[in-house]
């Protein structure tokens, strides 16, 4: 599947088709319902009163849906004002409101504003650059250092995304390290293509574990913690001994006995290593 | 746009808060269940019990729309000029018009203005307008 980050800005991917496809499409709604669920769990909130969330990337609100069933209020910021205008046809919306913003640029809210914050599938976007001015890690920390401004102590985030290499999930998570959070990758059924899910939890507690992801078999993640420290658990390749002399040797056997006339002698040269300069 | 994003926005560009608000259409659209006289009012309480309010920009809200909230006939929604404290007597209704005017008055035209500067942030059906132009972010 091609990614649709490489095609452009999402303000132009997401236009009024694209937006209109996405909110209809019962695979998209049921996947992005799924995960927001599942976002809302890995928040923790304190469920005895109704919270006030930041959704940040909320997109034509499907997100915002699953928050207003939670009990929540919430506000979503996304920078397709096609999808913004999606969301608010929905007339079900009665605990939502939205702005039209670019993440990247920071956030407009005052300090200390929400009790938590959500984002479903967007924060990859910051990852790529479409015009020269546009630096994906300046973009990153800003993003990061903002929200750690709008959230009020305690608060988590929880922050899904799909990163196209190990080395974004890494860019991404030391960038949320380095203004201060503390929190890890969760990373939901590594073992699945298509189950498998990213979830960037960040909190201001500096002893924060993060929750183990949900998995089908043998899980492997990416952990940061605040020191700035990141280690991955890299699922190295089981490498073969390649083709030995022994190998070489069994495999004319077999050819000879099959009846191949071609089959090279068995020389003195058979298996060896040719010297490097060659 | 509701006056609680209102209250919780300031300028991306030079902090200012709170943003003035001009506005042509400001619409009413009731919170399902109606709310009655008693409540429920725990999200507002709640707000405004962890300080999440800002008194300032309610008020200076309310001042804003004066005349807007005046033709949309669901009181006058007059508020107190400081934050009250929860054993004053009318708190509860004072719950009651915070709770119409921050999430039941919508802003659906007219422009945020930051105080300092002069920019303005257009609201377009009911959606303020808060993306930077490319010379305008830092570097």
């Amino acid at each position: 599947m091609s990614r649709p980050e490489l095609t452009g800005a999402a303000a132009n991917f997401y236009n009024d088709t694209e937006a209109r496809k996405y909110d209809t499409n019962s695979r998209m709604i049921g996947i992005q319902a799924e995960i927001t669920q599942r976002a809302l769990e890995l928040l923790q909130l304190d469920d005895s009163f109704p919270n006030f969330i930041l959704d940040v990337g909320c997109g034509s609100g499907l997100s915002g849906k699953v928050l207003e069933e939670a009990g929540h209020y919430w506000c979503g910021l996304d920078v397709s004002r096609d999808m913004l205008n999606v969301a608010s046809e929905r007339e079900t919306s009665t605990k939502g409101d939205l702005a039209h913003h670019d993440m990247g640029t920071g956030l407009p809210f005052r300090a200390a504003s929400f009790d938590g914050m959500i984002s479903i599938s967007a924060l990859q976007w910051l990852c790529y650059s479409n015009s020269s001015k546009q630096v994906p890690k300046r973009r990153l920390v800003r993003f990061f250092s903002a929200l750690y401004g709008v959230l009020k102590r305690g608060a988590r985030a929880v922050l899904q995304f799909y990163p196209e290499t190990p080395e974004q999930a890494v860019l991404i998570s030391e960038c949320a390290a380095k203004v201060g959070f503390a929190g890890g990758v969760v990373v939901d059924y590594p073992n699945s293509t298509k189950a498998k899910k990213h979830y960037l939890v960040l909190s201001f507690d500096r002893g924060y574990s993060t929750p183990k992801g949900l998995q089908s078999a043998a899980q492997a993640g990416v952990r940061v913690d605040s020191s700035g420290s990141s280690k991955r658990v890299k699922v190295v390749k089981k490498k073969g001994k390649g083709k030995t002399k022994e190998w070489i040797e069994h495999k004319k056997e077999v050819q000879r006995k099959k009846g191949f006339e071609n089959v090279r002698k068995d020389t003195k040269f058979t298996g060896r290593k040719r010297k490097d300069k060659f | 746009m509701r006056l609680l994003t209102h209250n919780t926005l300031q300028s991306p560009l030079t902090s200012s808060y709170p943003l003035k608000i001009t506005c042509t259409a400001l619409r009413h659209i009731p919170s399902t269940p109606l709310t009655t006289d008693e409540g429920p009012y725990d999200f507002v309480r709640n707000l405004l019990e962890n300080g999440k309010i800002e008194w300032d920009g309610v008020t200076g809200a309310r001042e804003d729309l004066k005349d807007k909230i005046e033709e949309l006939a669901v009181g006058d929604l007059q508020l107190p000029s400081s934050q009250p404290s929860p054993d004053s007597p009318d708190y509860t209704s004072t719950l009651k018009t915070l709770h119409i005017l921050l999430l039941e008055v919508h802003v659906l035209e007219g422009t945020l203005i930051d105080k300092e500067n002069g920019r303005a942030f257009k609201i377009d059906n009911g959606i303020p307008n808060m993306i930077l132009l490319e010379d305008e972010i830092e570097r």
